[in-house]
């Protein structure tokens, strides 16, 4: 069940880039079609699946803010070198969760719903998976950078647990006995 | 004013004392009704013990309840269609009976390999071997490999399959519990007003009758399940167990064996005061004050609302014991006058008898009684008790055998004193002759049983294994043994690791970056506010130390069973095509998951809301290696080792730590108590002899029967365990009484002449008959013991009759040797 939400997440938002906000349901819905029509493609060996499915997420997951706020508070202690290793790491590993949940697909239906504006630069979406025996929830959590006034997810939450709380929680643990350095290497 | 009692009260009106003692001893005996037996585990437990108050917590906080397992052993194949049917057959009547909550066996628990499926269809639909197409083979293998039943369902050889059954949680019996120590409490630290005093005594009773309102539902339960059983047992063998049936079984075992063994022992006792007195008079005196001291003793016990645990069951045997003792030293001395002056009055006879044997007896039963006083010392209510019952007991003897044995006489006519055959009475003698000539060999036996008793005793290790009180042939063991080598153990032990709360939040000062991001900083708060949701709770640090702690328990070869979050870990691996769960899988399981699995695989292991973690285990009762005391330090020390205490802090708790409680506190008193009682004694040897030479030679003397029977016990690998500890306290009772009596004859033979040879040679032929007939009674008595089944009733038979030989040797031998050759007493002029 939870691996079939997890591997939904990801592909209701396959290939998207940066978006205005008129344009985030549109879009979202426009490139899960296009992703359901890759996983679906027997053609494509699993490789190849999996290099165009990263690609697609690239440009709409700000990597960098999300292992900003995984580290919490701790994050201001870093050096800018170990930040940008730190980063570079907590993406790595999302993306290869994120390939880890998607090789689950198994003909599920995504549906697009609402777009909520919480706040000027908060927007979430919800979106709904449907497998055989079950519908699941799962929202995106948009935010809007101030440098590019553009769209970017920056969480998911799926049947009400967010990815990045759960890191968070995580890291935040592991860092109680032990470095930033011996996290990257974790990682 | 002891002559003057006896001169003209019981000497003048025997008969009267006698009807008026007699008949109120009877009309009291009615509180015998009253007399309880508590036969639960919770009376082996120590009053003030932290452990129990941590157990009864754990068990609260993680819903746990007590279970009773049944091993199921069918004629055919377990899967096959008739015991399927015989299982559930018996499930449903099981199910039936009051206290059963509910019963898990192979019928009913969830399948969830056969086959694998995803999870959301594990949670939609759950399999069992009832559930349609169900492939048998797999199931088979499901059994044997799953992480959940393997070991502990159903044993290596697919032939024993548990039944578990769930008992109904009393929480009424907690709240009254709670209710009554919070008060207990309050009244330590600061006085308790009116009111609240008067509530104590309600709930204190209520407890009580709630207690055993609960005990008797206990016992109706245990005995319903055996005869459900026995309906079946032309399709089955079957097997109860469980701690709480075995220690219930155990008692009515020794219940049994005091009834048996104790009325065996009676007629023995009768038939050696018979050959060895030749009078009926001397048969029927002691058999009547026995009698009549064990119903003083017991409707005291029943009007003070006392109750007889396991360990208090066998005070009945020693208060024989030193009854006994008592009369048989007031006959041999009756009977030495008698000899001595044929032609005085029956009422002189007696009236010496009594005075010359008032001072020694009194003091052999005052040193007993400091002997059992000091049990009081123990934290064990049974062995407080205990104390308490043999220091009342024995003081009621002493009474009662000096009223009625000169009233009875008094009765009676004088007969011709008994001519003891040289036969019967030669080992006084025999001493008398190996102390007169003896050179060395005296030093060196007693030299060779000191290093006896100290190789001996360094030996002596401490435990209590429930399993080992019966003979290995018997059935019970061979059904506890199943249960408990092939069905996961039988000591319930939970290790519970509290994690710490610590946080890494850190505050902005060490921030090594000088602008405050407001976008940053609007994240955190926004994320920090539902950091705490439960569901995030399962971090990957956490799974690790629960995997860990696990498999280090697995590995080690006396536990049994272990179950915890970590076998849902691994079902779910195993569900996962192979691939570890990880945090976020397990949120999603724990939001998706519905309140009855909650119930079965997280409650009794996760406790979220105190940041704790419950390992459940059962110990193999029957390893021969189990050193309890020794495995629990170590699980503790090697947990320690394993965890950074900073992470988590570990703890025990469950039965096999409150025995273990009971059983070290229980050998610390006996070494505090045996060092006790030799200080209580010294100064009373002191009072009475006024000599420090003397009372260090009768402290020596009695010091080497105590070490003997410890190392005995050493030697012969008799734990130290509830049912032995009292023997210590016989060892010093009987030891000290001989030694007084002895000691106080020789002071008024040595006034004669003078002269320790001759003055050790009467003594010895003298009171040396007394002290030498008690203990043929006794160890011909409780000889009888060594034949029963069970096996603390065979060491307390045995070990009784090792104190009253050592103790007698010791008194006839290397007592007067010491005498004679350290000259303790002055010379009358």
């Amino acid at each position: 069940m939870l691996k079939k939400v997890i591997l939904l997440l990801f592909l209701s938002v396959l290939s998207l880039y940066a978006l205005e906000e008129q344009n985030i349901q549109k879009v979202t819905d426009t490139k899960v079609r296009e992703v359901l029509n890759i996983l679906k493609d027997k053609s494509l060996s699993q490789k190849q699946k999996d290099e165009m499915n990263v690609r697609i997420i690239d440009n709409i997951f700000d990597f960098d803010i999300m292992a900003q706020i995984s580290l919490g508070k701790r994050w201001k202690t870093l050096s800018k070198d170990e930040q940008r290793r730190f980063s570079k790491a907590f993406e790595k590993k999302i993306k290869h969760s994120y390939l880890d949940k998607l090789r689950l697909y198994n003909n599920e239906k995504v549906i697009i719903k609402d777009l909520e504006k919480i706040k000027s630069n908060r927007i979430t979406l919800e979106t709904q998976v449907i497998g055989l025996d079950d519908t699941y929830k799962v929202i995106y959590l948009f935010y809007k950078k101030r440098q590019t006034d553009q769209w970017y997810i920056y969480d998911v939450e799926l049947v009400g647990v967010s990815i990045i709380q759960t890191y968070r929680k995580q890291f935040a643990e592991f860092l109680t006995t032990k470095t930033v350095k011996e996290l990257i290497e974790s990682l | 004013m002891l002559y003057t009692f006896y001169q003209k009260l019981i000497l003048k009106y025997p008969l009267s004392v006698l009807i008026i003692l007699v008949s109120s001893i009877l009309i009291f005996g009615i509180n015998v009704l009253k007399l309880e037996i508590d036969a639960s585990a919770e009376t082996l437990l120590l009053n003030d013990d932290k452990d129990l108050a941590f157990s009864r917590t754990v068990a609260k906080r993680f819903q746990t309840n007590d279970v009773l397992i049944l091993a199921y052993k069918p004629k055919q194949d377990l899967l096959s269609p008739k015991s399927l049917q015989t299982l559930t057959r018996i499930t449903k009547d099981l199910e039936k009976l009051p206290r059963v909550e509910s019963v898990d066996s192979l019928i009913n628990v969830p399948l969830f390999f056969s086959p694998v499926r995803e999870m959301d269809d594990l949670i939609n639909e759950t399999r069992t071997l009832k559930s349609p197409d169900i492939n048998l083979s797999m199931v088979k293998h499901e059994f044997l490999t799953s992480p959940l039943y393997k070991d502990s369902l159903v044993n290596k050889e697919f032939t024993i399959s548990s039944i578990i059954i769930h008992l109904y949680q009393d929480p009424e019996y907690f709240t009254l519990l709670e209710k009554r120590n919070h008060l207990l409490d309050k009244e330590k630290s600061a006085s308790l007003t009116k009111a609240e005093k008067q509530t104590l005594h309600d709930v204190t009773e209520a407890f009580k009758a709630h207690r055993d309102a609960q005990r008797d539902i206990d016992n109706q339960n245990i005995k319903a399940i055996r005869s459900l059983i026995s309906k079946y047992h032309n399709e089955a063998t079957f097997f109860l167990g469980g701690v709480q049936m075995i220690s219930n079984d155990i008692v009515g075992f020794i219940k049994n064996d005091l009834l048996i063994y104790g009325s065996t022992l009676i007629l023995l006792i009768i038939l050696v005061l018979g050959i060895v007195f030749k009078k009926a008079r001397w048969v029927m005196l002691p058999i009547l004050i026995c009698t009549l001291s064990v119903i003083a003793i017991t409707s005291s016990l029943g009007y003070f609302e006392w109750e007889i645990t396991v360990i208090s069951s066998n005070f009945i045997a020693l208060q024989l014991i030193i009854t006994i003792s008592i009369v048989l030293h007031l006959i041999v001395r009756y009977e030495e006058l008698l000899t001595l002056y044929p032609h005085a009055s029956s009422k002189r006879l007696i009236l010496v008898t009594m005075l010359t044997k008032a001072t020694p007896t009194f003091f052999a039963i005052l040193t007993t009684i400091a002997g059992f006083s000091t049990l009081l010392y123990s934290h064990i209510y049974p062995v407080i008790n205990l104390g308490w019952m043999m220091s009342a007991g024995i003081s009621m003897s002493l009474i009662i055998a000096f009223i009625v044995f000169p009233a009875v006489l008094m009765l009676l006519k004088k007969t011709p004193p008994v001519k003891q055959k040289k036969s019967m009475a030669f080992i006084p003698s025999l001493t008398a002759k190996i102390v007169l000539h003896d050179k060395k060999a005296i030093y060196i036996v007693t030299f060779l049983s000191i290093v006896f008793s100290v190789t001996g005793a360094s030996q002596l290790i401490v435990e209590n294994s429930f399993i080992n009180y019966f003979k290995k042939d018997t059935e019970i063991y061979k059904g506890m043994s199943i249960i408990d080598r092939e069905l996961g153990g039988t000591t319930p032990l939970d290790i519970i690791l509290t994690l710490s709360d610590k946080n890494s939040t850190f505050s902005s000062t060490a921030a090594t970056q000088e602008n405050t991001d407001e976008e940053a900083d609007s994240f955190e708060d926004e994320f920090s506010a539902v950091e705490d949701q439960e569901q995030y709770w399962f971090t990957n640090e956490k799974i690790k130390i629960i995997k860990k702690v696990h498999d280090y328990l697995t590995h080690l070869a006396q536990v049994g069973e272990v179950q915890s979050f970590a076998t849902l870990l691994d079902t779910g691996k195993i569900l996962n095509k192979n691939k570890d769960l990880d945090s976020i899988d397990l949120a999603l399981i724990y939001k998706k998951l519905p309140q009855k699995y909650r119930d079965v695989i997280l409650t009794p292991y996760v406790n979220i809301e105190h940041n704790q973690l419950r390992f459940s285990t059962r110990i193999i009762d029957s390893n021969e290696g189990l050193r309890r005391d020794a495995l629990l330090k170590k699980i503790k020390d090697d947990l320690t080792q394993l965890i950074d205490p900073d992470v988590a802090t570990v703890q025990l708790s469950n039965l096999m730590v409150l025995y273990n409680n009971m059983l070290q506190s229980l050998f610390h008193s006996q070494i505090t108590m045996v060092g006790l009682v030799l200080l209580i004694v010294f100064l009373m040897f002191l009072v009475l002899f006024r000599s420090l030479k003397l009372t260090l030679i009768a402290l020596i003397v009695n010091i080497i029967p105590i070490a003997l029977v410890f190392g005995f016990m050493g030697w012969l690998h008799i734990p130290l365990d509830i049912m032995t500890i009292t023997i210590a306290a016989i060892a010093m009772g009987i030891g000290i009484d001989d030694t007084i009596h002895y000691i106080h004859r020789f002071q008024i033979e040595f006034e004669k002449d003078n002269r320790y040879y001759f003055t050790m040679h009467r003594t010895s032929t003298s009171i040396g008959n007394a002290l030498y007939f008690t203990t043929l009674v006794i160890v011909i008595g409780f000889s009888i013991l060594t034949l029963s089944n069970l096996i603390p009733t065979i060491y307390f038979g045995l070990l009784t009759m090792v104190v009253m030989v050592a103790a007698l040797t010791s008194d006839l031998i290397l007592l007067p040797k010491l005498l004679i050759h350290f000259k303790p007493f002055k010379r009358v002029k």
